[in-house]
């Protein structure tokens, strides 16, 4: 934005004595009408102190055109204004995709952490066979068993006393 | 039936061995579990009315039935030698 206040001033030859003073000044509110539209402090200071050195230092005149003429003039749209917002506009582009970057890190994190979360949490499978009848047995020690109950292994064991 | 009940005292605690007697008195089974069963290890009933026998589908004895999870996961019939007991049970807790 520097770049493009600075540019908005424009520079003739020829006027003496005061008046150069005076074009500095307006020089500088050129600058400072042209960048009107910035938003930020540094931009309308940064472009006063070339315009003011200059004017100073040479011994030829500086005057500066009105805001208005500055404003409405092509010298804006031409100048590094145009320049300077093709500068900074690449600047959004830039943020744009770092911004775009992180949300797919962060996808593609998410779902891969995801699977192993579930993979973590999934019970053992269930091992294959015919399911045990549904009993209860009333055992010779005077406790029940009931066959679909079981928290461990069981063996059931067919047997005759003969 | 003694080598049953002296592998299933080696696995007490992991695995519930239940032993179910065919039809017979309550005096002769009983009589002959204090014989086999003498670890403690192995619990055992009298299938009165033979409806424990038919819900496993078990039509002669002696047959060994492992359940896990709810599920049959073997069977065999006849005795196994000890070994190949001590196997089963092993896989049973596997």
């Amino acid at each position: 934005m520097a770049y493009g206040c600075a540019g908005t001033m424009l520079i003739i030859r020829g006027v003496k004595g005061r008046n150069r003073v005076v074009g500095a000044v307006l020089a500088t509110a050129a600058a400072l009408g042209a960048c009107g539209g910035g938003s930020s402090e540094q931009v309308a200071s940064e472009p006063a102190e070339p315009a003011t050195t200059s004017a100073v230092a040479t011994s030829e005149a500086v005057v500066t055109t009105t805001a208005a003429t500055v404003a409405s003039g092509s010298t804006v749209a031409e100048d590094p204004p145009a320049g300077t917002t093709a500068t900074v506009a690449p600047e959004e582009p830039v943020e744009t995709p770092t911004t775009s970057a992180v949300a797919e890190t962060t996808a593609a994190t998410e779902p891969a952490a995801a699977p192993e979360t579930t993979a973590a949490t999934e019970p053992a499978p269930l091992p294959e066979g015919p399911a045990v009848p549904a009993l209860t047995l009333e055992l010779e020690d005077g406790t029940t068993f009931v066959t679909t109950e079981a928290t461990r292994p069981v063996l059931y064991l067919f047997w005759a006393e003969w | 039936m003694p080598v049953v009940d002296y592998v299933a005292a080696e696995f007490a605690g992991q695995v519930d061995v239940i032993a179910v007697a065919w039809a017979s008195t309550h005096e002769k089974t009983a009589s002959a579990a204090r014989g086999f069963l003498t670890s403690g290890a192995t619990r055992w009933m009298l299938d009165e009315d033979d409806s424990i026998f038919a819900a496993f589908e078990v039509t002669y004895q002696p047959v060994g039935v492992f359940v896990v999870g709810g599920v049959e996961v073997n069977r065999w019939f006849g005795t196994l030698p000890e070994q190949e007991l001590r196997q089963a049970f092993t896989d049973a807790i596997a």
